[in-house]
């Protein structure tokens, strides 16, 4: 240890004590080496010592003892009670987190609202793969076949206005997991139009009213509502575009 | 005394501390109080130890400049009058470090000093203290 070192640590350490640590046992072994540092800590041994007596003569009065009293009692009592502080850090870095996560769970909820729902999807698969000839021939425009299908069981069969003077060339009731499904095939446009209860399916679309749509395959695209507690799909060739542009016209 | 009040007895040592600076006992009971209540304010504090250090820098940082302190009174004032004129920060290091109330190396980072600036600054102090003998 060298000189300065060993002078650091001792003239930092109140009186070194008979039992010293490791570090001033070393710091002393080293200014015993040297008169003059041995001098030094001699001096230094003196002048604590006068310090520690003076400041032991600084007895507390007993009227200021109590106050002390009071005032240790009243710091106890509070400790631990942590008060609320929007700008403590750690309270500011939860507030940011939450409104971050709050912000995320919108985000995500807001955009699963306005995709089209992914139940739908298998529905539309199946409705396409629909031959001509498992049609039963109607000759109606779609709006005036809801009696068609009561009488083939299906009571809530409704086709939104601007759909309802299509001409339908054919008209089934398919099942998914025993749901039916009741479908229009549209010659006009080769479309297709579905109507079904969307909540075996696990589909809402809100608000009621508004559409979604979405490309099914490179051929089709699909527009969806729900109205009134049923769905109505529209599934059409060509694209996203030409979904919405079909379901934008009013006829 | 419980032992959560026992963890606050430091405060004591800090009526001691603050009549150096003040050179009077009730100032220095109204400077601890008010370093207590600037201390309670703090959210970071909760901790007695934490508390203890925040506490005594309060009281350094704010109350080492004071002017220097009226002739004594009181033989508590006399014994805190013979620090009067110390340099600092030598002086508030070597009554903290005298007290038993931090290790040299906490001192150090209260103070805000070097290990070795401090060795020095305890040094000055040491020397510029009147000795009885030679009063």
């Amino acid at each position: 240890m060298t000189p300065k070192a060993a002078r650091v640590i001792l003239a930092t350490q109140p009186l070194p004590s008979e039992n010293p640590t490791p570090d001033q046992a070393a710091a002393l072994e080293t200014i015993r080496k040297s008169d003059e540092l041995m001098a030094d800590f001699e001096f230094q041994k003196q002048a604590d010592l006068a310090a520690v007596t003076a400041l032991g003569e600084m007895t507390v009065p007993p009227a200021i003892a109590e106050k002390i009293k009071e005032l240790q009692t009243t710091a106890a009592s509070s400790r631990g009670k942590t008060r609320f502080n929007p700008l403590d850090p750690a309270t500011l870095s939860v507030t940011i987190g939450f409104i971050l996560l709050v912000g995320l769970l919108t985000w995500h909820f807001l955009g699963r609202s306005g995709s089209f729902p992914e139940e739908a999807l298998s529905v539309a698969a199946e409705g396409i793969r629909l031959q001509t000839d498992q049609f039963d021939v109607v000759e109606e425009n779609a709006g005036a076949l809801a009696d068609w299908f009561l009488m083939k069981g299906f009571d809530r069969f409704q086709i939104p206005d601007e759909f309802s003077n299509y001409q339908a060339a054919g008209a089934r009731i398919f099942k998914i997991e025993n749901q039916p499904i009741a479908v229009l095939a549209v010659p006009e446009n080769f479309m297709f139009f579905m109507v079904f209860d969307p909540v075996p399916f696990g589909i809402s679309v809100a608000p009621e009213g508004s559409w979604r749509t979405v490309a099914l395959d490179q051929k089709y695209a699909a527009a969806i509502r729900e109205v009134d507690g049923m769905c109505f799909m529209v599934v059409a060739p060509g694209t996203r575009q030409t979904i919405k542009d079909l379901i934008s016209q009013k006829r | 005394m419980n032992s959560a009040t026992e963890e606050w007895s430091f405060l004591d040592d800090a009526w001691r501390y603050a009549l150096v600076l003040t050179g009077r006992e009730e100032t220095a009971l109204e400077l601890v109080e008010s370093s207590l209540e600037k201390l309670a304010r703090r959210t970071d504090a909760a901790d007695p130890l934490r508390a203890k250090k925040i506490l005594f820098s309060i009281l350094y940082r704010g109350h080492r400049s004071m002017a220097a302190p009226p002739a004594p009174t009181t033989p508590a004032e006399s014994a805190a009058y013979r620090f009067r004129g110390l340099p600092e920060p030598g002086r508030s290091a070597w009554i903290l470090l005298s007290l038993g109330l931090f290790a040299g190396e906490d001192l150090a980072g209260l103070l805000g000093e070097s290990p070795s600036d401090l060795a020095a600054y305890l040094s000055d102090a040491r020397r510029a203290f009147p000795r009885e003998d030679a009063a």
